[in-house]
């Protein structure tokens, strides 16, 4: 949790200024569009204390997916390079009707930004002073990042920043925070199967997208024509996999050999050959690293007509076939598509990956009812390295996460994402990659964690569990939290309170959502409460809600939550039942109203979840059950024996008469006895 | 079938048969009474309203007939003794049995201990009674000092409810 973090209602702005933790200050009427990433907009921020020292606010909406679980990874980083992270955390933004956005503070005075949009390099650096100030620091930064298994995502030259025309100092890499990982690029800064993907499909980042930004971005920082004028983004991306990305990006440019070299080694569109970090620090080094050979694309000696085009490469034909799935079908059917296969082209594993997804399909139904399934397959099968599509999505096989976050933002059925892992799509994607075999196991075997999670019935689980667990930088969705960054346990115990002061609230804070985020999050706290948030007894799912709240209250070290703990107060009458003894359970209430009435939720569940008492109290209440049940069984036998007085007691009275006489004639024998011994005659 | 029957009929033979040493018990008796035949003729004509007792007490009244023999014996032993100091001879015997005073004497007692039967076991159920009552009281009264204690959940009532719901479930 961040000093930053805001827990009070919406912050006033006094001529535009919104407070920021407790020194800061973001002008809200003072915006720097230069260091925009995407939507994540950036704002012209001071420290109260100086305010002549100048920062940069970025505020991040939800839905661009914020990476705040990277942040301390990246505050370790500590090339100078890297944009300054000051301070980061949640704000109720006054420019959007206090709705909670999350803020990344970085130092400022970052000079401009090295290429603009349409534009060429204003910085008028000879060829060494690209190495030096921007291939070097580059390199040295994506080594540190890479190290630290961080991926910016935002490499582009209008994200990179340098000092001045006249000062010739290394450049500053912008933002990569605020926005999920290449999801604010455009198409021609990634490679062809991220760029074909939607923006929050296109997966966690990696070394090899940002080492493939750079490239690009190092072209156009040589450049000196535009060869990509005039071209839309899709045109580009058609280019880019027809020629390959360097041919695309470098096109009739002639650079020093050198840079040559360098950027065909980056641009190669096989992740697998592209340039590693040890090949650029070659590079730099002087020796003479050999730059990989373009692949030749696998082409037919026949064209396939499809939806009126004529294809004669497989790889462009995967792009387009979600363009018409019913003449997929038909191809299929009438064995054309077969046939082109088979007969057109000499290269195996192209002819074994459409029969296994043709196998695939016939697995799950008829080709016609799953068309949608054999389109998605299909393009696996001709194009690999293309991202997944099914029904209108398409992702990465590591991009599934991001897309089911937005999904259920904005409150969309989710029913899609559980067909895509249930029909094992992103196995099939991965298994496809020429990833080494290690790294698809890994993915493989996440990948049956998550359908685990899936198919289970329990609290904390199903398809809310496999968001979190495949987009860590999703905060929590619950739509109880509509508005509100919720993205660790003391920004929900905070968000709870303020929702729980605003009224209407029940004692059941916990909903899905939230259970599966601190599940995934916080599991050992959530371990400890999970039995019984998912049991049907609602006292008990209260007890759990008080009992979750309270020990995050004790983490945070938040003094007093009393709006919550009114909440608890109203809820909490069946949960006191959970001791039997009456006054025992009057001394507790009466502990509770008192704990409540300090906001002290620890106290509160301190005393409902009072193992040792309630133990001793569920042994006395068995031994009291068991009295009970004895007296009433006496009871019902005195009863029936009372039922007819006269017979009651007779066979004891009998009895007592029979002692009696007998005693009486034992007394008057001996006295006759007596008597004729000593000769006196009674009669 | 016809095996069990035979079995029963066996059964209902040896425990209507006295054993070895009752025999010897009832012999041993028939001689005693024979050697002393006076005393034996007065207890047989004394002790009549207990053999009457004993006839007429169905199973399990044993007791009342018990009193009621203890008081008849009570009243035969003085006159045993005046027979024993007379001589001890039929005529002395004869005597005693027809004279009605001595006689009338003999059954009083008997009669008597009927009486005591009467009177204590009225007396003894009463207070049985009402011991009885007193118990349920105390039960009831400790069955509610548990239900305030522990609640309505004490009496199992709820309980036994819902376990009949999910049995029916």
């Amino acid at each position: 949790m961040s000093d930053f973090d805001d827990d009070e209602s919406v912050p006033q702005t006094r001529g535009g200024m919104v407070s920021f933790g407790k020194f800061m200050s973001i002008n809200t009427a003072r915006r720097l569009s230069d260091y925009d990433n995407g939507r994540s907009y950036a704002y012209e921020a001071i420290d109260n204390r100086d305010r002549s020292k100048k920062f940069i606010a970025i505020v991040a909406d939800i839905a661009q997916l914020p990476r705040w679980s990277q942040i301390d990874t990246y505050t370790g980083l500590a090339d100078t390079s890297l944009l300054r992270l000051v301070g980061s955390g949640v704000l109720r933004w006054p420019p959007a009707g206090g709705k909670q956005h999350y803020i990344f503070l970085y130092q400022g005075g970052l000079g401009e930004c090295l290429v603009k949009k349409g534009e060429f390099s204003k910085s008028q650096w000879r060829q060494p002073d690209v190495t030096n100030f921007f291939v070097v620091p580059m390199a040295r930064m994506l080594k540190e990042m890479s190290e630290r298994s961080f991926y910016h995502g935002s490499i582009r030259p209008s994200n990179i920043f340098y000092a001045g025309v006249d000062k010739n100092k290394p450049v500053i890499l912008g933002d990569g925070l605020s926005v999920h990982a290449n999801s604010t690029q455009p198409s021609v800064f990634l490679p062809i199967n991220k760029a074909l993907a939607e923006p929050l499909g296109r997966g966690t980042g990696s070394l090899s997208d940002d080492v493939y930004a750079f490239g690009v971005t190092l072209a156009m920082v040589l450049r000196k024509n535009d060869e990509l004028a005039g071209l839309s983004d899709e045109d580009i991306l058609r280019k880019k996999i027809e020629t390959g990305s360097y041919n695309t990006i470098v096109g009739a440019e002639r650079f020093q050999a050198t840079f040559m070299e360098l950027l065909r080694g980056i641009l190669h569109d096989d992740p697998a050959v592209r340039w590693r970090l040890d090949d650029i620090f070659s590079w730099l080094d002087g020796s003479r690293v050999t730059p990989p050979s373009l692949s030749r694309r696998t082409k037919a000696n026949r064209p396939l007509i499809f939806d009126g085009k004529k294809y004669l490469y497989p790889d462009a034909l995967a792009a387009d076939l979600q363009s018409n799935p019913a003449e997929v079908v038909k191809l299929v059917s009438n064995d054309i598509f077969t046939q082109w296969i088979e007969k057109s082209f000499t290269d195996k594993d192209l002819e074994h990956n459409y029969h296994r997804a043709l196998d695939r399909t016939a697995s799950i139904g008829s080709i016609k009812e799953n068309s949608d399934f054999l389109v998605t397959q299909l393009t696996m099968a001709l194009n690999p390295a293309l991202p997944v599509h099914y029904k209108g999505l398409n992702f990465t096989f590591d991009g599934l996460g991001g897309l089911m976050a937005r999904a259920a933002y904005e409150d969309i059925d989710m029913s899609i994402f559980k067909d895509i892992l249930l029909q094992n799509i992103p196995d099939h994607s991965v298994t496809l990659k020429r990833l080494p075999e290690s790294e698809t196991l890994a993915h493989i075997k996440n990948f049956d964690i998550y359908r685990a999670a899936l198919q289970q019935k329990k609290q904390g689980y199903g398809i809310e569990r496999c968001i979190y667990m495949m987009c860590k930088n999703a905060p929590c969705l619950s739509p109880k939290l509509k508005g509100y960054f919720v993205y660790n346990d003391k920004s929900a115990l905070l968000t709870f309170e303020r929702l729980s002061k605003q009224g209407g609230q029940i004692a059941l804070f916990l909903d899905a959502h939230s259970i599966a985020f601190f599940a995934t999050h916080n599991g050992r706290i959530m371990e400890r409460v999970i039995y019984d948030l998912s049991s049907a007894d609602k006292n008990k799912k209260i007890a759990g809600n008080l009992r979750f709240l309270a020990m995050v209250q004790n983490r945070a070290k938040v003094t007093t939550c009393p709006s919550i703990a009114n909440v608890f107060l109203g809820g909490l009458s069946g949960v006191y039942k959970l001791y039997n003894n009456v006054n025992l359970r009057k001394k507790v209430e009466e502990g509770v109203k008192f704990e409540a009435s300090k906001g002290n939720l620890i106290g509160m569940s301190g005393l409902i979840d009072n193992e040792k008492a309630r133990t001793k109290d569920k042994k006395a209440f068995e031994l009291a059950r068991r009295e009970y049940y004895l007296l009433q069984q006496e009871y019902d036998q005195y009863n029936v024996k009372l039922s007819n007085k006269k017979t009651y007691g007779v066979v004891n009275g009998r009895d007592s008469a029979a002692l009696v006489a007998w005693v009486i004639a034992t007394a008057i024998t001996l006295m006759s006895v007596l008597s004729f011994l000593s000769g006196y005659r009674i009669f | 079938m016809a095996k069990k029957s035979k079995e029963k009929k066996k059964k209902k033979g040896a425990s209507n048969k006295l054993g070895f040493k009752a025999r010897m018990m009832m012999v041993f008796a028939i001689m005693i009474a024979l050697i002393f035949l006076p005393t034996s003729m007065l207890l047989f004509f004394g002790m009549i309203p207990s053999m009457v007792a004993f006839f007429v007490s169905g199973h399990g009244r044993g007791a009342r007939a018990s009193t009621i023999t203890a008081m008849n014996m009570a009243g035969c032993i003085p006159f045993v003794f005046k027979l024993w100091a007379t001589g001890n001879d039929f005529e002395a015997s004869f005597e005693i049995i027809t004279n009605m005073r001595y006689m009338s004497i003999i059954y009083v007692s008997a009669a008597f201990g009927y009486m005591i039967d009467w009177v204590m076991t009225g007396i003894m159920s009463s207070f049985l009674y009402q011991k009885g009552v007193n118990r349920m009281k105390a039960i009831k009264k400790r069955q509610d000092v548990l239900i305030e204690h522990w609640g309505e959940g004490v009496t199992g009532k709820k309980a036994q409810i819902k376990e009949t719901v999910e049995g029916e479930d």
